[in-house]
């Protein structure tokens, strides 16, 4: 699957700044936000090849943000890739189980950041 | 009585012999009036001798019977014949005897009594709970400590039905399931102590660490000892910190995933346009930001593993595939070090139950500390053997060994040997409390050794699980047969 667009939400400001940079730097056309609640309204005028969502975020969560866009027969094809400082196993499988199609654990590499979501989007294409 | 009545006449007419003889020597052949005399004189006399006599028995005959009944100051007079004097002096014997042991047997009950007072200050002023069971695993002595932390007193925990006891114990502790099995491997090694943790919910909440020891004396096993010492606060402290560790941990990683993303990208995207003092200041913060990014990733790990919340992913592996694995994941530090590490697997040591990247990740440290200790172009040998009921691993090394007085601190955490190796070798100081951790979360156990003649040998041992044992052991008995 080819992905040329992503759309990430990311409360923290400077994490969501260096990914931004970092995706935009390997390619991509990225748009941030800095919550589950501006993501699914900025779905709603377009869609991206790709949804990167961290896992904790004030408002609307990544995995409640994740489930109402595989809840949507709009987005529902849109991949997802959860963001998380968390580690546990039991955490990523909720997140799977929302319908994500994998994790990306915190602190993640900057400058494989995009080689990662190529990789991951080529295996489930 | 009849025997003292019988006793009588026989004395009467014992007498009359005397007073019949004496008659006869007075005057025989002159008038029988004297002889009637002589005779009934002599009779007389035999019968006040009799009397004297018949009365010292009747005494020695009350003296016996007060003595059967536990009176024991019998002193009889030693009067009459030999014979009753005899007797007399028989029976003050007795009493004197049984007086002299019925003391010494009061004396010694007293000894028991004191000692017995003894006994139960000294396990009632302990603040550690105490119970004493027989080998037929009733309950004999409890102490005031035991009934507080268990929740009765020590009366009902000495004359409650055992199965009661148990049923009411199992029912206040936090996992009711598992208590009956866990007080079970209590009295599976009957001659070996045995040590766990036991948690009770009610009356209130309170973390027991349980020991128990035989009680042994010559002739054996007597019964086992078990003491209950209150470690609540301990474990709630031990808690808290793992806590504080963990969250602390979480909040470093997010401000420390943007600077350590921000100097790769600074670094990586700017080409040419850096000045080359720049670019060493930035690469300096860079490998910093990495070290502490390691850091963070380490205390958390450890606090994890110490609070038991590690996930573990246990498998069936392959020792043998698990060692190359290990070897070729620090290969880059071998070349680097003109080290070789040599591959042992000895008989049998074929498959391991145990999470595989946890092992994998001791493995590598353990490699990696070795490589970090060699000299030069020596061998660092890495070797794994079947003990039956467990795998144990060893990794050895030709460097220089450890100083004796930093052995006792080898696997806590930071204690490095020296500060100038942990600036230089890029390790976080937590490689072998974190390996520690992780062998004991299998139930397993890790250590150093010197290995002759010079260097180090670390060695762990993985318990394996009871269906693989009894696998092996049933192909050995089928050899057998």
């Amino acid at each position: 699957m080819q992905i040329n667009s992503i759309l990430i939400a990311e409360d923290d400001p400077h994490i969501r700044r260096v990914s931004e940079i970092a995706l935009r730097r390997s390619g991509f056309e990225v748009a941030a936000v800095a919550d589950g609640a501006e993501a699914l309204q900025l779905l709603e005028d377009r869609l991206f090849d790709l949804v990167v969502l961290d896992g904790m975020m004030p408002k609307l969560d990544g995995l409640e943000a994740c489930r109402q866009i595989k809840g949507n027969p709009r987005t529902a094809h849109v991949p997802v890739i959860m963001l998380s400082a968390r580690t546990q196993a039991t955490d990523e499988a909720a997140g799977l189980a929302a319908g994500a199609c994998a994790y990306i654990r915190k602190p993640f590499n900057a400058l494989e950041l995009g080689d990662r979501i190529r990789e991951i989007c080529g295996a489930t294409a | 009585m009849r025997p003292a009545l019988s006793l009588r006449t026989l004395l009467a007419l014992g007498m009359f012999a005397p007073g019949l003889t004496l008659a006869v020597l007075a005057n025989w052949s002159h008038r029988p009036a004297v002889l009637v005399a002589a005779v009934a004189g002599g009779w007389a006399a035999g019968w006040i001798v009799g009397l004297r006599e018949l009365r010292a028995v009747r005494d020695a005959t009350r003296a016996v019977e007060r003595l059967g009944d536990g009176e024991l100051s019998v002193s009889l007079p030693e009067i009459g014949s030999a014979e009753v004097r005899a007797l007399a002096r028989a029976i003050n014997h007795v009493g004197a005897t049984a007086s002299r042991r019925e003391d010494q047997l009061n004396a010694a009950l007293d000894d028991a009594a004191t000692q017995r007072d003894l006994f139960s200050s000294i396990i009632n002023a302990s603040s550690d709970g105490l119970l004493l069971y027989d080998t037929d695993r009733l309950l004999v002595a409890a102490n005031v400590r035991c009934g507080e932390l268990l929740g009765f007193s020590v009366q009902e925990l000495l004359h409650t039905p055992s199965e009661v006891l148990r049923a009411n114990l199992e029912e206040r502790t936090a996992a009711p399931a598992i208590y009956q099995d866990q007080l079970e491997r209590h009295f599976q090694k009957a001659d070996q102590p045995y040590q766990d943790t036991l948690v009770i919910e009610e009356p209130r909440r309170r973390v027991l660490r349980r020991y128990s020891c035989p009680v042994i004396n010559h002739r054996g096993v007597q019964g086992r000892v078990f003491t209950y010492t209150d470690v609540t606060a301990e474990s709630d402290l031990d808690q808290m910190k793992s806590e504080f560790v963990s969250t602390a941990s979480h909040e470093l990683r997010t401000p420390l995933t943007s600077v350590h993303a921000a100097l790769q990208l600074a670094l990586t995207g700017s080409g040419d346009r850096l000045a080359d003092e720049d670019r060493e200041l930035l690469e300096i913060s860079l490998a910093n930001t990495e070290r502490l990014v390691r850091l963070v990733n380490d205390l958390l790990d450890l606090s994890k593993l110490e609070a038991g919340r590690m996930p573990f992913d246990v498998s069936t592996m392959r020792v043998g595939a698990l060692l190359d694995e290990a070897a070729r994941g620090v290969h880059v530090l071998a070349t680097t070090r003109e080290a070789r590490i040599v591959t042992n697997l000895g008989d049998g040591a074929e498959s391991m139950v145990a999470d595989h990247d946890q092992i994998l990740r001791v493995l590598t440290n353990l490699l990696s500390n070795a490589l970090k200790y060699s000299p030069t172009g020596s061998l660092v040998h890495l070797s794994a053997r079947d003990l039956g009921d467990a795998v144990e691993v060893a990794v050895e090394d030709e460097g220089p060994g450890i100083p004796p007085e930093q052995v006792d601190r080898l696997f806590r955490p930071f204690s490095r040997l020296g500060m100038q190796e942990r600036q230089t070798s890029g390790g976080t100081g937590l490689g072998l409390a974190i390996s520690r951790a992780i062998i004991e979360q299998h139930g397993g156990r890790i250590w150093w050794e010197r290995r002759p003649p010079r260097g180090s040998r670390f060695v762990f041992v993985v318990p394996q699980p009871d269906a693989r044992r009894s696998a092996v052991t049933a192909v050995g008995d089928r050899a057998v047969a």
